[in-house]
């Protein structure tokens, strides 16, 4: 088409043409008409409805910051995890492919503060195994957060411009260092994907591409950060890149689900590195600086330590991010009320929620470095200072154990298997 | 009633049906608009801006164009929209014309898009609202004269962005038919 003024100015007049009926013009005003008269113009107070939905905004916002806590989660561990079956299928392909994009889409329900039909976040993501990763959340078609993974420094920042904070999270050196294996070397992430069972689905069409679709329901997939997990992928037949990824998994015995959609790839893109670059106004507060625990554990016992005085002394009873993590904000909860805290949560507080979240992403890297990882919150309690609360391998086929009464050990393989015997839940 | 509350009514009262029809206008689909507006107008009550603002409902315009260009930058592009009953009410072409016009409408919005923020509003207010140049410039507090120069400039922009993403078009058509080739 020859885009002369002329032709501009045609299709121009065609949009300032465009008119709402006056049915829809008044629905809308007499929406927002009845939200402000009724529920007033103050941030606690105010309200707001889309379709069905109908949300507490300052209620919500620990939900939101739930969601946002696992939908970074989730989105880290698929920056390895999407293109695990494509390799199988197509590492020479990819081999040389260092930067793609994606959508992802999330839809939650079952946590506590969220509406009965849930809630869905949208994620737009980039990655470039020389820089990072960036990825962009939006909820209710607002922007939520852009999260920031730089590869350089070690860190994940998270940006939450409705509330003018953001989040710092450092990366230990093993977490890094598998990042940048993972996105650099499609190689290392197919040996580590044909370690899992996958089932053949045959072929079928989507958006009018012929794919073949494989399904996986190994929560090592996620490295156990989501548990009952069916993960299903989708490969374009004439180019053997993936085309679409669905993930189902729920929590808390199915009360909380998590569907996860992700599509729209775009391989081998052209890449600005000032996209990468954190943009952080002046006028934004640090909100929370944690970080991973390092492999050595001592961190897990703090996190254990916290997640105990949050919730009167118990532990979590999975290491499954959704079901703890609701464990954990219910403990927060009814704690705050028990000493009568009120109001917004301080910096020290959600430092403290924090930590305890990166317990989760610490037992996801034991499942996924298959250091033979296991969690015994369920039965375990501070009194059963005997007991193994949680283990893991670690060199030289020594495991290290943190006690019921959060002192740890290196014992033997065979020691452990006897305090475990010792331990057991007698049925 | 609250000072907050007056505020926002009134400026729902003096511009909400033109507010609506511009988020109509710029996403091309009503239920969209619809969801836009109510997100306006909480963005709105939190507002330290706005709440400040001595030109209410000036903020609230721009507000509501960066509002539906987040939007825009955020969706694939749709032809099953609100776009073809709309301009099937008002031109009522064929099916295939249709397509085409909401084709080109997507295309200029989506290059408006790409236009810097003062200079977009800018051009939505002028081009798709019609407003006069003396309104916009009383909105931004500049003369009616700069605005006329604003509004040139982005248009030169705009020409360059669509003739280059068609550039962009044929190349990449060409270069899969050589490929097939």
């Amino acid at each position: 088409m020859n885009w002369d003024e002329k032709e501009i100015f045609r299709v121009i007049d065609g949009i300032a043409k465009v008119e709402p009926g006056p049915e829809a013009t008044e629905q809308a005003l007499e929406r927002v008409r009845r939200e402000i008269v009724e529920k007033g113009t103050k941030r606690s107070k105010f309200y707001f409805k889309t379709g069905r939905m109908i949300m507490n905004y300052r209620a919500t916002k620990f939900a939101t910051a739930a969601v946002l806590i696992i939908g970074v989660i989730v989105g880290i561990y698929f920056m390895g995890g999407v293109d695990k079956v494509v390799l199988a299928e197509v590492v020479e392909k990819v081999e040389q492919i260092t930067t793609f994009s994606y959508r992802m889409k999330m839809h939650m329900s079952g946590m506590e503060h969220m509406p009965k039909e849930g809630m869905d976040m949208e994620i737009h993501a980039t990655i470039s195994s020389d820089i990072g990763m960036r990825m962009d959340s939006y909820m209710k078609g607002r922007k939520a957060s852009q999260s920031y993974v730089l590869l350089a420094e070690g860190t994940i920042i998270t940006v939450i411009p409705d509330q003018k904070k953001y989040m710092r999270m450092k990366l230990t050196d093993e977490m890094l260092e598998k990042m940048e294996k993972e996105s650099g070397d499609p190689k290392s992430i197919l040996k580590e994907f044909l370690k899992l069972e996958y089932t053949e689905l045959g072929r079928d069409t989507i958006d009018g591409i012929e794919v073949e679709g494989f399904e996986i329901a190994d929560p090592k997939f996620t490295g156990g950060v989501l548990d009952n997990m069916v993960a299903r992928l989708w490969v374009d037949v004439e180019t053997n890149m993936p085309v679409r990824m669905e993930m189902k998994s729920s929590g808390d015995d199915g009360e909380m689900q998590v569907d996860v959609v992700m599509d729209e790839y775009e391989w081998g893109i052209e890449i600005d590195p000032s996209e990468f670059e954190p943009r952080i106004p002046d006028d934004y507060s640090l909100m929370a600086d944690v970080k991973v625990p390092s492999m050595d554990g001592e961190n897990v016992v703090e996190g254990l330590r916290t997640f105990a005085e949050m919730t009167g002394g118990r532990y979590p009873s999975t290491m499954s991010v959704l079901t703890a993590s609701k464990e954990a904000r219910q403990g927060w909860k009814k704690k705050r009320e028990t000493e009568g805290i009120k109001g917004q949560p301080s910096k020290a507080e959600l430092e403290k929620f924090m930590s305890v979240q990166m317990i989760f992403v610490f037992y996801a890297q034991l499942v996924q470095q298959d250091k033979d990882p296991a969690y015994y919150g369920e039965t375990v309690t501070p009194e059963d200072a005997d007991a193994v609360l949680m283990r893991w391998k670690i060199d030289d086929g020594q495991y290290r154990i943190i006690y019921g009464d959060l002192s740890t050990e290196e014992v033997s393989a065979e020691k452990l298997a006897e305090l475990e015997e010792a331990t057991a839940p007698k049925l | 009633m609250e000072a907050g509350q007056t505020k926002l009514l009134h400026v729902l009262e003096k511009s909400g049906a033109k507010l609506y029809t511009l988020l109509v206008k710029l996403t091309l689909r009503e239920e969209v608009a619809e969801d836009l507006m109510q997100d306006l107008f909480v963005k709105l009550s939190s507002s330290n801006g706005f709440e400040r603002s001595e030109n209410a409902s000036g903020y609230a315009w721009r507000s509501a164009i960066n509002l539906a260009f987040d939007w825009r930058r955020r969706q694939k592009r749709v032809h099953d929209g609100l776009e073809g009953k709309l301009l099937a009410e008002q031109n009522e072409p064929s099916p295939l014309a249709r397509m085409v016009q909401a084709e080109e409408m997507q295309q200029v919005l989506e290059a408006t898009g790409r236009l810097s923020e003062l200079m977009r509003e800018v051009f939505v207010m002028r081009y798709f609202q019609q407003d006069s140049y003396e309104e916009i410039a009383e909105r931004f507090g500049k003369q009616p004269q700069q605005v006329r120069a604003m509004c040139s400039k982005a248009m030169k922009e705009l020409r360059e962005f669509l003739t280059d993403k068609d550039r962009q078009k044929v190349e990449k058509e060409a270069e899969k038919y050589h490929e097939l080739g």
